[in-house]
């Protein structure tokens, strides 16, 4: 009868260079008993607190607290201990080794925990039949269904019937008509005694839930310097509907700003010259962009933080910024 | 503490679905080891000679001058009243001479062994012709293939010809025994001294007194003084079967780690459900054993199959094959280090994604 407690939760990630925080100070309780859905774009670091409820990634500070376990402090045996009979995973590609058959895949986690081959096999086959699936002992992953692998998964999270059951986009690769049965199944498997937490973009898991958390993307990008660019003449800068957290300013050539209409057609917003600057609103707003950016010629453009970008232009220009999008009106980057 | 039954779901299931590439390797693998057998069995094939020489002239025992290397390999003149005195002492005592020379065969020279023959030597084994039977009759051995039945050559200016040849009477690697009256050796190389370089003897019981500057030596002794002249052409082949071995663990083990790579979401997946990773490095170097057996077991039938294209004495006993499979087990586990460390280097969050 425990709480799940998400403390203070930060995670870095070295992005070839720079870091990228998809976590920072994250905080949430899940209380027991309760499936709880995490909800929000992709990129917003649902699979990365998942990681971190599963065990299966260290986050860099912040802590995960269930009954007397800390998760995020656990090493070596203690760590295999607690993914062997704490926590079920369910991915989002299902992940089941292809080699093995359905059977074998429930089985070998058990296995790996030390259990006779007899009773890993009577679990697993109690487990398949639970999820549906007595007539599907035999089969490899590839001769089955995505609903099918799916219930393979979910048989294979509850194998060690943990208290904790993670899945991860559920039902993203599954048709509408798969997704009823593996939701009834997350469903009923919220009881006193266990926590469900559910990361999804899907929100037809709504109904379902018991509370609902919703994640915002963050772009927390550091780096010491601002970045430039050499770009050749149609070189794409960014593309629209893409997420960055730089704001542009061209120092030599021009570039050329597109709208690619719903139509299909591509349409032009305007063509900058040295010493402009483009691309504020998304990484001030966090918004994805609204056109793509493409140079004209032979460009050179210097991407800045919201921060530097600020430090580069002056206090005082900041209003000039938010006056550069009025006069740019519709055509907002 | 490993749990084996998790080990072997983790080495045998995957095995039989890519069955092909590990067979594929087995077989890449028990070529290259069936050329390390095959170079044993050459190793063996000088052992095989040296018996087979011995036999020819025969003997438990050999007396030969103090200090000569051996019976088969001495040229150091003793008198031969030691043969008669033996006799006398109720031993089968038969004289040798031999003479390492050169021959001329019109006119281009060719290294033989000069055996000052008594006609029939007790292993000797005719396989054309006949038996010497005059001063200008020779009988080679077959390792002499310059000279076929009825050809000429001459030796120390004098003309002979080969009426006869035989087998098994080879020196070292390829150095042919040719046999001439021993009367006639003696004459044209001891200056026409009575001398032996060495005496067979068989018979049971003490030898008698012998004289000064000769020794004893047993047929365990002759063997190892004629096997030791090819101790460099072994230790060659030894070092050419260890460079095979690592052009095996290189080759195996970039499979190996291609095969591991094609693993990598298996081995997060596992781990993120709980495998510890000793686990999963056991069922990858089970994998590479069962590859090791494979290969070493087909490696003996390989070398069988290949052994009759290659000329000269091959000898492949089981006893010389059977360690191929031990030592190609080992060379398999060696070779999935790499491939295991990518495996231990997975981080189970890539099951993820
Ligand atoms: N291993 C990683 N290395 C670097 N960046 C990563 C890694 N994993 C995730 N990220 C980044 O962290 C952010 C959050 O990712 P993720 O947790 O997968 O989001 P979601 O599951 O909500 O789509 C993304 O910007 C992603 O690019
Ligand atoms: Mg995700």
């Amino acid at each position: 009868m425990s709480d799940l407690i998400i403390d203070d939760l930060t995670v870095e990630y070295d992005a070839g260079g720079y870091t990228v925080r998809p976590l920072d100070g994250f905080s949430t309780t899940v209380q027991d008993g309760s499936l709880a859905v995490l909800l929000g774009p992709s990129g917003c670091g649902k699979t990365t607190l998942l990681s971190c409820l599963g065990g299966i990634l260290t986050p860099t500070s912040g802590s995960i607290r269930y009954g007397h376990i800390e998760v995020a402090g656990l090493q070596g045996a203690a760590l295999t201990a607690y993914r062997q009979r704490d926590v079920g995973i369910v991915f989002q590609s299902f992940n089941l080794v292809p080699s093995l058959t359905a059977v074998g895949n429930v089985m070998a986690p058990l296995r790996a925990a030390g259990m006779s081959s007899t009773a890993a096999r009577t679990r697993a086959v109690e487990l398949l039949e639970h999820v549906g699936l007595g007539e599907r002992l035999g089969h490899r992953p590839s001769e089955m269904s995505g609903g099918q692998q799916q219930r393979v998964s979910l048989a294979r999270a509850l194998a060690h019937d943990p208290p904790i059951i993670i899945a991860d986009e559920p039902t993203a690769s599954l048709d509408y008509v798969q997704v009823e049965g593996v939701l009834r199944l997350l469903r009923d498997l919220a009881a006193p005694g266990r926590v469900v937490v559910v990361a999804t973009h899907d929100d037809r898991l709504l109904p379902l839930a018991d509370q609902i958390i919703e994640m915002v993307p963050r772009f927390h990008e550091e780096s010491s310097a601002p970045i430039s660019s050499e770009l050749a003449p149609g070189e794409v800068l960014f593309t629209q509907g893409s997420r960055g957290n730089r704001i542009f300013v061209i120092e030599s050539g021009s570039i050329d700003i597109v709208r690619e209409g719903a139509d299909g057609w591509a349409h032009p917003l305007a063509t900058l010259g040295p010493n402009e600057y483009f691309g504020e609103m998304g990484p001030l707003f966090g918004l994805p962009r609204s056109a793509t950016a493409r140079a004209g010629s032979e460009t050179v453009v210097v991407g800045y933080t919201p921060e530097q970008f600020r430090q580069h232009m002056g206090a005082e220009r900041l209003t000039d910024l938010i006056r550069h999008e009025e006069r740019n009106d519709e055509n907002t980057l | 503490m490993p749990q084996w039954g998790f080990v072997w779901m983790v080495a045998w299931p995957d095995f039989r679905a890519r069955l092909q590439r590990f067979l594929v390797i087995g077989l890449g693998m028990a070529l290259v080891l069936a050329i390390t057998l095959l170079l044993s069995a050459f190793s063996e094939g000088f052992r095989l000679r040296c018996d087979r020489l011995l036999d020819v002239f025969g003997g438990e025992r050999y007396i030969v001058a103090e200090g000569a290397s051996g019976p088969m390999t001495s040229s150091t003149p003793v008198d031969s009243s030691l043969v008669d005195q033996l006799v006398e002492a109720g031993f089968d005592a038969r004289p040798l001479f031999f003479s390492p020379n050169a021959i001329s065969i019109d006119g281009a020279p060719a290294s033989v062994v000069v055996v000052g023959s008594n006609g029939d030597e007790p292993g000797m084994r005719l396989t054309a012709g006949r038996l010497l039977h005059g001063p200008g009759e020779a009988v080679a051995d077959e390792a002499l293939v310059e000279l076929a039945l009825g050809d000429n050559f001459v030796l120390a200016g004098r003309p002979f010809t080969i009426v006869g040849t035989v087998e098994h009477a080879t020196w070292d690697i390829a150095t042919a025994g040719l046999f001439i009256e021993r009367a006639t050796a003696l004459e044209i190389l001891a200056g026409g001294q009575d001398v032996v370089t060495g005496v067979a003897v068989d018979g049971k019981g003490a030898l008698p007194p012998l004289p000064k500057g000769v020794s004893v030596q047993s047929r365990g002794q002759a063997f190892d003084d004629i096997l030791s002249r090819t101790a460099d052409a072994k230790k060659s082949i030894d070092a050419f079967k260890f460079t095979l071995w690592m052009l095996a663990i290189v080759i195996v083990g970039a499979v190996l780690y291609l095969a591991a790579i094609e693993r990598v979401r298996d081995f997060a997946i596992f781990k993120a459900t709980g495998a510890s990773n000793v686990d999963l490095v056991l069922g990858l170097v089970i994998q590479a054993a069962i590859v090791g057996v494979i290969a070493g077991v087909l490696s003996i039938g390989l070398a069988q199959l290949m052994k009759p294209i290659y000329p000269g004495l091959l000898s492949l006993p089981f006893r010389i094959a059977w360690p191929v499979v031990p030592v190609a087990v080992v060379i398999a586990a060696l070779s999935s280090i790499v491939g295991v460390r990518r495996a231990i280097k997975v981080d189970p969050s890539q099951a993820f994604g």
